[in-house]
């Protein structure tokens, strides 16, 4: 304890003494660090953009649970693999029975044809849970991690639609474009005499037209029998990843079964209370299911068999994060080296005091070890604030922003938690200590006491 | 191994004894001969001045008694036990706790006050409490005459005052031996005076072997032995 204090108070005191040239130390290991929590915070951010991207815009929950394989075949061999209400029920079942579940969504996804009168579009479409469907697009999560999406949202939402006249349908924005429904949704837009059988060369016909809500979708049931639904556009809805905004639209899940005259579900969607809980749920799933031994696959809505777009960018946030860690770690670590070297050459008549009055060289070796690892302390808690400071007004100045993989622009944001500083930093003070360990042990074994005690 | 001041109970006639040591330097392919084949008892409780020249060879066998430097032939006995076989850590603990220097230009801690430099050696030392650290250094202290001073930084004392710090630094584990190199070449002769009676005093008070070096004949009138040293042999 004793030898420990005066080490501390030797090393503090130090490091004092060269004030400049260690605020300049200091600078650099702040800058550094401050840079490589910037770059976690915007990995950060995109990994959670993209999270909820996927499991609250596009209704896949964090869970997805098809029939086995149904995930690359549900479209084109729809009766195979889909799940029936019976299947539907019993995944919930056992989904609640693992734990950890907020809600649980079925969802039907079938290819169609979405006509104006005049022209149509081939879509995918979406039949909605609406159980629980305010509490997924309301979703704390989505309001918070995918601001931009949210807000761009125009007339009402399928949970908001009342009026129960014709089936409400949610287009997104490219498709409505495509079928000139490029309009603002509201009630005095709405068209009020438009031509029963429209003139599709006539301008006035065509503009009626995007004035009007009614649309038809043409669905193929698994018999391959065609089913026209009336539908009305009551809103836009973005689903957040690029090649799913231009053919997807979304209806509620009742109408698209009546349709189909059945009660099949594509998947069933898996909400969770806690994200980080993910992984460990979905392997008790499949434990379940090949215990069991049931038809059914759960997947993860980021994984790599539904959501190939997340691997990849994540895989690219990553590469760059650890090249932007290699780089600020070598300069960081240089600068220690640089401290490190500069201190014990400039105090060997110290260094040969305190052994001759009988500190081991480790014990000499040490003092030098706690200046670095204060000097990085002191790096590491004011880089992490200049990080949070930056990070504050970046946010404010909502920075247009057009990131791979998202339809239109949304803001420039960065984002960490608490964990993310601690762990850089650990990682950060770990890094130069094993630096202060190698310096300092290279360099305290060298040369006599004499010689140390000589020097100038 | 020295577990305690106890533990250097004279046991043998002499606190050091030096047999055909050599000490050698090499400056590129050019031999220097320091020492050759010099041999000394020192015994205990001595106050011995080693004179010599400038370059006689006063600073190495200082250095080699101290264990601050190893021979390039010869043994060292201390206290019974050769260093030739001791390990870096041994000498470490030996100069923890038996050895200690006081060095002509004071080396003291800058960044520690007078009290802390004081201190210093005995933080190191696990034999030793924080209660009883604290009785050694306020006697030190005293004994040294540097009580109103306790909390200055050594760059507000004077040469001679630093000097006495460095002294009180080297008693305060309470050594068998203490070594003293040109402990007075940095100080006017009055403070020179003063600081030989101080360690004339502590050699008597505590009865701790003195081994000093110097060129000043006028200190060697005050010691009880004068080993003259001249090109690296005693004369």
């Amino acid at each position: 304890m004793s030898a420990n204090s005066v080490l501390w108070k030797l090393a503090f005191r130090s490091l004092l003494r060269q004030r400049r040239r260690n605020f300049i130390s200091l600078t650099m290991i702040a800058l550094g660090f401050a840079s490589l929590i910037l770059v976690a915070a915007h990995r950060y951010r995109g990994d959670h953009h993209m999270q909820t991207t996927a499991a609250y815009l596009n209704r896949k929950g964090q869970i997805s649970v098809y029939k086995k394989d149904g995930h690359l075949r549900h479209l084109s061999d729809q009766r195979k693999y889909s799940l029936s209400k019976l299947e539907q029920t019993d995944i919930a079942s056992i989904a609640n029975q693992v734990g950890g579940v907020e809600m649980v969504g079925n969802y039907l996804v079938i290819p169609g044809l979405l006509s104006n009168g005049c022209s149509s579009v081939p879509v995918i479409i979406t039949g909605i849970d609406m159980a629980v469907e305010t509490s997924v697009s309301n979703h704390p999560r989505v309001l918070y991690w995918t601001p931009d999406l949210y807000d761009i949202r125009k007339g009402v939402t399928l949970n908001q639609e009342t009026s129960n006249k014709l089936t409400p349908i949610m287009t997104t924005p490219m498709v409505a474009d495509q079928l000139g429904k490029g309009i603002e949704l509201n009630a005095t837009s709405v068209a009020t005499n438009v031509p029963l059988v429209p003139d599709c060369m006539n301008k006035e016909h065509v503009a009626q037209l995007g004035k009007d809500p009614q649309m038809q979708l043409l669905l193929r049931d698994a018999l391959g029998d065609v089913t026209v639904i009336d539908v009305s556009q009551i809103g836009r809805y973005r689903t957040g990843t690029l090649f799913l905004d231009d053919v997807s639209v979304a209806v509620p899940l009742l109408p698209l079964q009546e349709g189909l005259d059945s009660e099949i579900a594509t998947y069933v969607g898996i909400y969770l209370k806690d994200i980080d809980t993910r992984e460990a749920t979905l392997s008790a799933l499949n434990l379940v299911f090949t215990q069991q031994n049931l038809p059914y696959q759960a997947l993860s809505s980021t994984g790599k068999e539904l959501n190939m777009l997340y691997d990849g960018i994540m895989k690219w946030f990553w590469a760059v994060e650890i090249f932007v860690y290699l780089l600020l770690g070598f300069i960081i670590l240089i600068t220690i080296f640089n401290f490190l070297t500069m201190s014990i050459l400039e105090r060997r008549s110290e260094i040969g005091t305190l052994r001759a009055i009988g500190f081991k060289p480790w014990l000499v070796a040490r003092i030098f070890q706690i200046e670095s690892f204060l000097l990085s302390f002191i790096g590491v808690v004011f880089g992490g604030a200049l990080a949070h400071v930056t990070m504050l007004i970046i946010n404010s100045l909502e920075i247009p922003y057009r990131p791979p993989g998202v339809p239109g622009v949304i803001h420039f944001i960065l984002a960490a938690d608490f964990a993310l500083y601690i762990e850089r930093a650990i990682s950060l003070l770990i890094l130069t200590t094993l630096c202060s360990f190698a310096v300092t042990w290279w360099q305290s074994y060298r040369g006599s006491i004499n010689k140390l005690l000589t020097s100038t | 191994m020295f577990q305690s001041i106890s533990d250097l109970t004279p046991s043998t006639e002499s606190a050091r004894t030096l047999r055909g040591l050599h000490k050698i330097y090499w400056s590129g392919d050019v031999q220097i001969v320091a020492l050759r084949n010099l041999n000394l008892d020192i015994p205990y409780q001595d106050f011995t001045a080693i004179i010599g020249t400038s370059g006689a060879g006063k600073s190495t066998l200082m250095n080699i008694i101290g264990c601050l430097e190893a021979p390039s032939a010869g043994d060292l006995w201390i206290c019974g036990k050769n260093t030739r076989a001791m390990s870096e850590s041994e000498k470490s603990d030996l100069r923890s706790k038996a050895i200690s220097f006081v060095f002509q230009s004071f080396n003291l801690i800058t960044v520690l006050s007078v009290y802390e430099n004081i201190e210093l050696p005995l933080m190191i030392r696990k034999d030793v409490s924080p209660s009883q650290r604290k009785d050694i250094v306020r006697e030190t202290i005293q004994k040294v005459g540097l009580e109103k001073f306790a909390h200055f930084k050594p760059n507000k004392l004077s040469g001679g005052q630093r000097q006495r710090v460095a002294i009180a630094r080297a008693i305060v584990t309470r050594p068998s031996i203490v070594l003293a190199d040109e402990p007075t070449a940095n100080l006017d002769s009055k403070t020179a005076q003063q600081i030989m009676d101080l360690l004339i005093e502590i050699n008597e008070h505590y009865k701790t072997t003195f081994i000093f070096s110097t060129h000043d004949e006028k200190l060697i009138n005050r010691v009880r032995r004068v080993v003259r040293i001249e090109d690296g042999t005693i004369v």
